[in-house]
């Protein structure tokens, strides 16, 4: 899959999760980005990500990742 | 050893001429020995051992886990074992009593006594901030965020750095460790930038804590004589010298900190002008609820048991309202765990926790209502009234909450607020009763005067962007040190000390 394909799937998950369908990100999209996205839709979000790609991140990940670029990373690392 | 003593300062001042005066090096060894010093002088060595005893159990047990990665099952065993001793260690200290209190009610209903009587026991300084440390440190080490540190002397300094034992903030290794070990050089701004905040922390706590201080101990020690607005004025003081004290205390042990050049997380941020209650918790003692979030909120949301939960609880309730229950259930687990880590006594664990949960989930329940009568009223929610408005909701809520933090008991605190509404007494304002509560006019004019400082550096910071202490330091040097000057006579003269020039402990020094 290319960084192109997991951005185009993202889209879909944070659109879906955060239920807005103008939602696009990108490698520096962060959770000051959007306006839902706090510590309790935080793990929704994760969860969501993981059943569409099927790969899972651990909780050391979950914690410190920055923005959505360092997500896409770990992604095409794992699938 | 008081913070705001002389000889704590002297002390200081010793440890950074030694600290400036060995190579970078050994830097950390300097550090390292004057927090051994400062929690001997404050503790006594047998519960300095204690600490220590602790801090060498956590650092054999990161070097476990490290070890058997590989075998999940034993490095998880470790972890847990280490979790277990550290939160015991802190338990044993701190939250002994709500266990023996709740044995002889649940014994008293029936009917039977148990010999178990409350304890009095003197916990280390700075135990609730350096065991979430060290508990954090193991498990960053379990998630591979952090390395296992060979050497047991710089797990003791990262987690028992002395100005981390006054009120916090709670650290992660990331955050502190390498600017503690590698050792910092000599900058003239570190030192200007640490005076100026350790004096900004003395204005806080001695010109205007102090004085809320007066008022809120005469309304909280006598409530059942005053009614009415007496309430309202004592509860909102009360939560404006919670803040004025801890805030401060934390500006003075970042300040000493930045003395050494090294940096402290910030543990606020503007928090009064939070549109929420969860906006608050990330501006108000934000490392406890960071803490909170990636130990303990996060994992238990991530669990098999609370994924499956959700995924059953959609299937009842649809997929939105189902997708709250795990939420709320954990919302009010980590609550709990928030007010049981400020004390075992129910005003703390309803006051500064199960209610922030409670109107956290409130919030979310009602959110779709709201939206409705939001887009019924056509009320613009884009502007600065509307932002306002919700500012002062949360104001109240954070009004209400911590005066139940500060009344003797949870009962106590709700006898109060009945009296609050029994009487609308508006005339206190205007007929000089409030001088009657320990402040007079002139004390009361220089705590107003202290406060509009605050609030007119706050509202700079938070509207134009402008940090006062980044403006001071493009001043040319006369006018740096003559409003550093300014500020020391102004927290000398109009400092407020009590009988015999003795400030009031911290309130989160307790914790």
């Amino acid at each position: 899959m290319t960084r192109e394909e997991v951005f185009e799937k993202l889209n879909q998950v944070f659109q879906d999760v955060f239920d807005d369908d103008e939602i696009q990100v990108d490698d520096n999209t962060t959770s000051g980005d959007i306006e839902d996205w706090d510590s309790l839709e935080h793990i929704n979000l994760i969860v969501a990500v993981e059943k569409k790609f099927g790969m899972k991140f651990n909780m050391g990940e979950v914690t410190t990742m920055k923005n959505v670029g360092e997500m896409a990373d770990i992604i095409l690392q794992r699938i | 050893m008081n913070i705001i003593s002389f000889s704590f300062y002297a002390a200081v001042l010793l440890a950074l001429i030694l600290y400036y005066g060995v190579p970078v090096r050994f830097r950390w060894m300097i550090l390292c020995g004057f927090s051994g010093y400062f929690v001997i002088s404050a503790n006594g060595i047998k519960l300095a051992l204690y600490m220590l005893a602790v801090i060498l159990l956590t650092y054999a047990a990161a070097i476990l886990v490290d070890k058997y990665r590989e075998n999940v099952r034993i490095s998880r065993a470790v972890l847990i074992c280490g979790i277990a001793a550290d939160g015991i260690s802190l338990v044993a200290m701190k939250e002994l009593n709500f266990f023996i209190h709740g044995v002889r009610a649940a014994a008293g209903i029936f009917g039977k006594a148990v010999p178990l009587q409350p304890v009095s026991i003197l916990a280390p300084i700075g135990i609730s901030y350096y065991t979430l440390s060290l508990i954090g440190y193991l498990v960053d080490v379990y998630w591979e965020t952090a390395k296992a540190e060979k050497n047991p002397l710089k797990v003791a300094l990262f987690t028992g750095y002395f100005p981390l034992l006054i009120a916090g903030p709670i650290v992660r290794k990331r955050e502190v460790f390498d600017e503690l070990i590698e050792g910092q050089k000599f900058h003239y701004e570190n030192v200007t930038f640490g005076l100026q905040r350790i004096v900004w922390g003395f204005f806080k706590k001695l010109v205007i804590s102090e004085r809320f201080a007066v008022i809120v101990n005469a309304v909280y020690g006598n409530y059942f004589v005053y009614s009415g607005l007496y309430i309202w004025v004592a509860a909102i003081c009360f939560l404006l010298q919670l803040y004025t004290d801890f805030s401060g205390g934390i500006d003075i042990c970042l300040g000493v900190s930045q003395l050494f050049g090294i940096r402290l997380p910030e543990n606020f941020d503007l928090p009064f002008l939070s549109r929420s209650v969860s906006e608050f918790w990330r501006r108000w003692h934000i490392t406890l609820g960071g803490w909170l979030r990636d130990y303990i909120y996060y994992p238990m949301m991530k669990s098999n048991v609370m994924q499956d939960m959700g995924a059953k609880s959609k299937k009842i309730l649809g997929k939105k309202k189902g997708k709250k229950i795990p939420l709320y259930i954990v919302t009010l687990v980590s609550w709990f765990l928030v007010g049981f880590w400020h004390g075992g006594g129910w005003n703390y664990i309803f006051g500064v926790g199960l209610f922030y949960g409670l109107v956290i989930i409130a919030g979310q329940m009602f959110e779709p209502l709201s939206k409705k009568l939001i887009k019924v009223l056509k009320i613009r929610t884009e502007c600065f009234s509307w932002h306002l408005f919700q500012m002062a909701r949360t104001f109240l809520v954070l009004v209400f909450a911590n005066s139940l933090f500060r009344a003797a008991s949870l009962k106590s605190g709700f006898q109060m607020w009945k009296m609050a509404f029994s009487l609308w007494n508006p005339w206190i304002f205007f007929d000089q009763s409030l001088y009657g509560l320990g402040l007079n006019q002139t004390e009361w004019e220089i705590l107003m005067f202290g406060m509009l400082v605050l609030i007119v550096c706050g509202l700079l910071r938070y509207f134009l962007k402008i940090s006062v202490r980044q403006w001071l330091l493009q001043q040319n040097m006369l006018f740096q040190w003559g409003v550093m000057i300014l500020l020391v006579v102004w927290v000398f003269v109009y400092g407020y000390y009590g009988s015999g020039y003795d400030a009031g402990a911290f309130i989160y020094f307790q914790f």
